[in-house]
């Protein structure tokens, strides 16, 4: 269910309050034989909220427009802003985009931080109901037969891709943006938090809200010394603090490479929407270096990066976790008890279900083994499947028992349950539509990688809305 | 306590509650299905049900509706525990709340929704919201403001600008 709503930010049918209304409660007013229903029980139970001299003058303008309307027509029931609200939360983003140019009212509402909150948590419901959206993003050479080391193509387009009967055959263009030729060159694995998507490149990290069409090059940063080698695994994930997605990136002290030592890292944060547009440097030092070939996992709060355990003693087996509230840092035990021959690096890290999950590979059962844990400062490793599918990890829970799976370029869904697998179904079999490529079947003949994040669209704005201000 | 007819006992062994709509029509339901709103189960705590809860803003029709609804979720709220109703499987009540919601059209899906909130029956409010959002989803800025009797009150400059800002979401 939705969460409890922002008190301050609603608005609780305050024009009702604000019209010289002297019919009881319930009553039929007369108007052309039109009947209102007026809530005038409720108005005294809610406070009014203090608001500018202005604001009212406008809603009580709009009332009387709209009641002027109201004569003639046979029996209307008109809603109340407050319950408009209730309504717009169930709307897809793109139907708010365009309900912003209804009325001065609703664009209010629907541009409210405390509604696009609200809009998330029922858009996270209704995935939770029927978790089939998907985003793909391919990554493609600019020279075919070009390996992942290559320079890759900067045009970055979103698929949105269903997993339901009847839409699976194909994915249709979300967003595409086509950066300058050169901007970026290696592109690395996606993140997803919230319906935004980090895209690291060796150079560059963007942020996008694909849905909105928002996009966000992070500034650079020189406190990297080994730019020009590493770039470091980078995370993005929320703070449920102040409210802010945080993207967070470990960086090398040291120009030098000093095989015999532990690397000097250091950890920097951007804050998107934040009052400084700038990485800034953690207080504290992460206690180990992060493994630079991993990618980042986003749960509860936190970021979870590998642990590089060279020339280290008596390094833990576990993974280091980074708190986006307080940006402190922790280590999060990696079945140490189970599996104390499995090496982390050979763990795939995901979120799946709000749970932190770890997939290997394990040699004496020749099978593929899922963990879970709900916990994950203190994690109590549960074994949750065991596929006897080679070299897989899951993407996403699926509901009744079912998961999404990824092997190279296929995905597959597993019935936790019976134990079968029942799709399968290759990447490159999807249909790709975008305006430029109807009936063109395969989007791409060159597809070298491909990025597959379960998604959840939201309203989260990444750069500031310049007409709502002039408003 | 007075032995007043809203406070007679059933069979089951729950207290029943006379609901009185705004044409005066009655309806007796036990306390565990009425207290799933949450403005008569806070009245039931307040002791003031004793002649019967009258809803001013509800007419006759629309309570019909929303006791049918709230008969049928009683077996999932928390307070009913073994009541008759419990045995309604999940998929049963999916099926009862698609079809409660699919035959209606405004106004009275509007006048189920201003019950719902007048009422405070969450799940029901839930309900009746998605499915105005689900006949929303795909109409234009004009067609709201036909439905939602609401008058643009943007200058055209402000219009064509906020249009401009979202003009990816006109495209089909």
């Amino acid at each position: 269910m939705p969460q409890p709503k922002c008190p301050t930010e609603r608005k609780k049918a305050d024009h009702l309050q604000l019209i010289p209304c002297g019919a009881p409660a319930g009553s039929c007013r007369g108007g052309g034989g039109s009947c209102r229903i007026t809530m005038c029980t409720k108005i005294d139970t809610y406070k009014k909220r203090q608001r500018g001299q202005q604001q009212i003058d406008f809603e009580l303008k709009t009332y009387h427009r709209k009641r002027q309307r109201r004569r003639g027509h046979q029996q209307t029931v008109e809603l109340p802003d407050e319950i408009v609200r209730e309504v717009l939360i169930w709307l897809p983003v793109k139907s708010l985009a365009r309900f912003k140019s209804v009325c001065k009212a609703w664009l209010s509402i629907i541009s409210e931080s405390c509604f696009i909150r609200e809009h998330l948590q029922c858009s996270k419901l209704k995935r939770y109901w029927n978790p089939s959206s998907f985003l793909i993003t391919p990554h493609i050479p600019l020279k075919p037969g070009d390996s992942i080391f290559a320079a890759f193509s900067t045009d970055i387009r979103f698929y949105q891709w269903s997993l339901q009967e009847d839409t699976r055959a194909a994915a249709t263009l979300l967003y595409r943006r086509h950066f300058p030729a050169g901007e970026f060159e290696l592109v690395l694995s996606m993140a997803h938090c919230d319906g935004l998507v980090l895209l690291p490149t060796k150079t560059k990290a963007y942020v996008f809200n694909p849905v909105i069409r928002d996009v966000l090059a992070l500034p650079e940063s020189n406190r990297n010394m080994r730019q020009r080698d590493i770039c470091p695994p980078i995370g993005l994930g929320f703070d449920a603090s102040t409210g802010k997605y945080k993207v967070a990136r470990s960086f090398y002290r040291s120009r030098e490479y000093n095989p015999m030592g532990i690397a000097a890292m250091g950890f920097e944060v951007f804050t998107i929407n934040g009052e400084e547009s700038c990485w800034r440097e953690t207080l504290v030092d992460p206690p180990y270096p992060v493994l630079y070939s991993k990618i980042v996992t986003h749960c509860k709060g936190c970021l979870f990066y590998y642990i590089d355990k060279k020339n280290q003693q008596n390094p833990p087996q576990a993974l280091l976790r980074f708190s986006l509230q307080d940006e402190t840092f922790g280590v999060t035990p990696l079945l140490t008890d189970t599996y104390p021959q499995v090496e982390d690096d050979e763990v795939t890290i995901t979120e799946l279900g709000g749970q932190l999950c770890a997939t290997f590979f394990c040699n004496t059962l020749q099978q593929v083994c899922i963990y879970m844990s709900g916990d994950v400062m203190d994690p109590d490793w549960n074994c949750w499947h065991i596929i006897n599918f080679m070299n897989c990890y899951p993407i996403a829970s699926l509901g009744s028992g079912r998961i999404l799976l990824r092997r190279g370029s296929l995905v597959f869904c597993t019935n936790l349950k019976s134990y079968s697998i029942e799709d399968k179904l290759d990447i490159d079999d999807i249909r790709y539509l975008g305006p430029n490529e109807d009936n063109l079947g395969h989007a791409w003949e060159d597809l070298c990688w491909y990025d597959i994040l379960p998604y959840t669209e939201s309203l989260v704005p990444i750069i500031p809305r310049a007409t709502l201000q002039a408003l | 306590m007075a032995a007043a007819a809203a406070e007679a006992t059933t069979d089951g062994g729950g207290k029943m509650i006379i609901l009185i709509s705004a044409d005066g029509k009655r309806f007796e339901v036990t306390e565990a299905v009425a207290s799933q709103s949450q403005l008569i189960s806070n009245m039931i705590e307040d002791d003031c049900t004793e002649n019967g809860v009258r809803l001013p803003n509800v007419d006759g029709d629309i309570l019909t509706m929303v006791v049918d609804y709230c008969n049928m979720h009683a077996g999932d709220a928390a307070a009913a525990g073994d009541t008759m109703k419990a045995s309604s499987t999940e998929e049963e009540l999916k099926k009862f709340d698609a079809e409660l919601v699919q035959a209606l059209e405004n106004p009275v899906l509007f006048k189920l929704i201003l019950a719902a909130n007048f009422l405070n029956i969450k799940s029901l409010l839930d309900m009746t919201c998605q499915r105005v959002a689900d006949m929303m989803s795909g109409k234009t800025p004009e067609q709201m403001r036909e439905t939602f009797s609401i008058e643009n009150d943007f200058t055209p400059e402000e219009e064509a600008a906020i249009r401009q800002e979202n003009a990816w979401a006109f495209d089909d």
